[in-house]
């Protein structure tokens, strides 16, 4: 299909990493990285009817929402929003040593941005065991004030959806992280085939956007001056 | 090979693909809220306590209205691959095929709300999606008449494909404009939930797609299989499914008319000549399925073999052997022609 299938036969035709179906490491690098685009695509629309169903609740029941918001722990919050920026900061550094072939760097940045995501999803755990202990999660044991309990109830639904979805994705990352440093370990990654890392730094930059939306949107409702 | 020498059947998926990548993760969130709902008792859509189910329904829809299109796209793809083939010539305003597809695509997100006139939606909302839901008509009706267009003064040719391709025109078209009743509000709410709605998702998902994809079945058979199947079995067959099909499903579009509501095992005796054409119809027609089954069986083993193109049609697929080897090809094509240039210069189109 391709005019030039037989220009292509330079010097990265010989490298392990270069699929069969690919005539160049370049191509395979472009295809790849519109696969990941297209993925967080997806994963934008996926979001997107949760916050679709918080946006319609938030506007019908404003009240119950901030005073079920103010029952999260903001400090925290607050903590978990700087970690995962200082791990989107380490995952670019990452990717930035990969691109200069610096594979001790890469390795120390790889393992900076796992220890940050863990310690994230070990203060989510914290968390989500206080509301355990307070029965906020929501379902028959649920306990709240009661001119909120209903609309109550459906924001906390929504917190741990929308929280638990997102620990779903840190997790994965976590996975996603080892198996790269694995790779960069035993050399499957080199000069001319850095694209794993790339793809993998652009997931978790995605998977931090999310927690940047997630965090005004459930711990800061009616948090402003003059409003509580 | 370019966007522009791509064949149609082509161009019907990239815009199904636009529709699963931006549609079926909408879908997935639904099932995600429902099952910690279902599963740990959540309140999310539960009106006892303040959930709307309607917004349930709005979710689920925003993927389901895009599915049949999901399901209906690469069936026209495949209509315009047969006419091309079977009347030996260019298809009509091949641009304007390729974009009615992505025009489908698009459009198809934006009605979804035309299933919800009486779930309890605003009237301006029923009127925006009323609206919208006219215009999908616009790119769908550009097809038929590019179809229409291609067989006039065409070398048509009665071979099975094209008959269930012919088929298709017709029924695909009923389909579509009893889907304009639909979209219009007020008759929408006359024959919500009765059997016109099943009769006219009928004729575009059984009338329209499974026609197509028979016809799809029996064109690329040979390519396939290498073997060729019995004709006239062939078009016995289609002839059955498609006087079924019109038994089964016709009537249903007047007893809904009529009155009776869809999901009874019951009904007024007023309705019973219908419903037993009805079922008549559907008797046929599973004798109409049953027979492709057995024939394309047979030829499995005893079937002749079918050379690289029976067909005599041009399209890369039939350059190669058949069946194709791993990977369809020894060395990559290099193609520098129009997706349907009739008659055919390529080597190995000639048979």
């Amino acid at each position: 299909m391709s005019p030039e299938t037989s220009a292509a036969a330079g010097h990265h035709q010989d490298h392990p990493a270069l699929a069969h179906h690919f005539d160049s490491l370049s191509q395979q690098t472009e295809a790849s990285m519109l696969g990941m685009w297209v993925f967080l695509v997806t994963e934008v629309l996926f979001f997107g009817g949760a916050l679709m169903a918080y946006s319609i609740y938030r506007s019908w029941y404003p009240d119950a929402f901030a005073v079920a918001s103010h029952e999260l722990d903001i400090t925290l919050g607050t903590i978990n929003t700087v970690v995962l920026i200082l791990s989107s900061l380490t995952m670019a550094l990452a990717v930035h040593a990969a691109q200069l072939n610096e594979r001790g760097k890469l390795m120390i940045f790889l393992a900076v941005t796992m220890i940050l995501g863990a310690t994230f999803l070990g203060i989510k755990t914290v968390e989500y065991y206080t509301k355990f202990v307070e029965h906020h999660v929501p379902g028959p044991s649920f306990q709240f004030e009661p001119e909120y309990f209903n609309h109550a109830q459906i924001f906390f639904s929504i917190y741990f959806v929308l929280t638990g979805l997102h620990a779903l994705h840190m997790i994965i990352g976590l996975g996603i992280m080892t198996w790269m440093f694995v790779w960069v370990k035993n050399g499957v990654i080199d000069k001319d085939y850095i694209s794993p890392i790339e793809i993998s730094g652009l997931y978790w930059h995605f998977v931090d956007i999310v927690w940047i939306f997630l965090f005004p949107l459930l711990y800061l409702i009616g948090r402003h001056v003059g409003t509580h | 090979l370019t966007w522009f020498r791509l064949p149609l059947f082509v161009w019907s998926h990239y815009a199904t693909s636009l529709i699963m990548v931006l549609g079926t993760p909408v879908l997935a969130i639904t099932i995600v809220l429902v099952a910690a709902e279902r599963i740990f008792s959540f309140g999310i859509f539960d009106p006892a306590r303040g959930g709307d189910p309607v917004l349930f329904q709005h979710l689920f829809w925003f993927y389901s209205h895009p599915a049949v299109y999901i399901m209906v796209l690469p069936a026209m793809g495949v209509i315009s691959e047969l006419i091309a083939a079977f009347c030996r010539k260019q298809v009509f305003g091949y641009t304007f095929v390729a974009f009615a597809s992505l025009g489908i695509a698009i459009l198809g997100f934006l009605v979804w709300g035309h299933h919800m006139f009486v779930a309890g939606q605003s009237v301006y909302a029923a009127l925006i999606f009323s609206i919208l839901s006219f215009l999908v008509a616009i790119p769908s009706a550009v097809k038929v008449f590019n179809w229409t267009a291609t067989m006039y003064k065409g070398s048509i040719s009665w071979e099975t494909p094209m008959l269930y391709a012919i088929g298709f025109i017709g029924l695909f078209t009923i389909g579509g404009l009893t889907g304009l009743f639909l979209a219009a509000v007020g008759l929408d709410i006359h024959v919500t939930d009765t059997y016109f709605i099943v009769a006219h998702f009928h004729y575009i998902m059984v009338g329209g797609t499974i026609m197509a994809y028979l016809g799809g079945v029996h064109y690329w058979w040979p390519k396939i299989s290498g073997r060729t199947y019995n004709e006239l079995l062939a078009k016995v067959s289609a002839a059955i499914i498609f006087f079924g099909f019109n038994l089964t499903f016709f009537p249903q579009f007047i007893v809904g008319y009529l009155g009776m509501p869809r999901r009874y095992h019951t009904y007024p005796p007023e309705f019973q000549v219908l419903n037993v054409l009805s079922s008549a119809g559907a008797s046929i027609l599973g004798i109409g399925y049953l027979l492709p089954m057995c024939y394309l069986a047979w030829s499995l083993r005893y079937g002749k073999l079918a050379g690289s193109n029976p067909w005599g049609a041009v399209g890369l697929e039939w350059t190669t052997t058949s069946p194709p080897p791993t990977e369809n090809f020894t060395e990559t094509p290099v193609v520098t022609w129009d997706a349907y240039e009739y008659p055919t210069r390529v080597e190995g189109h000639v048979a």
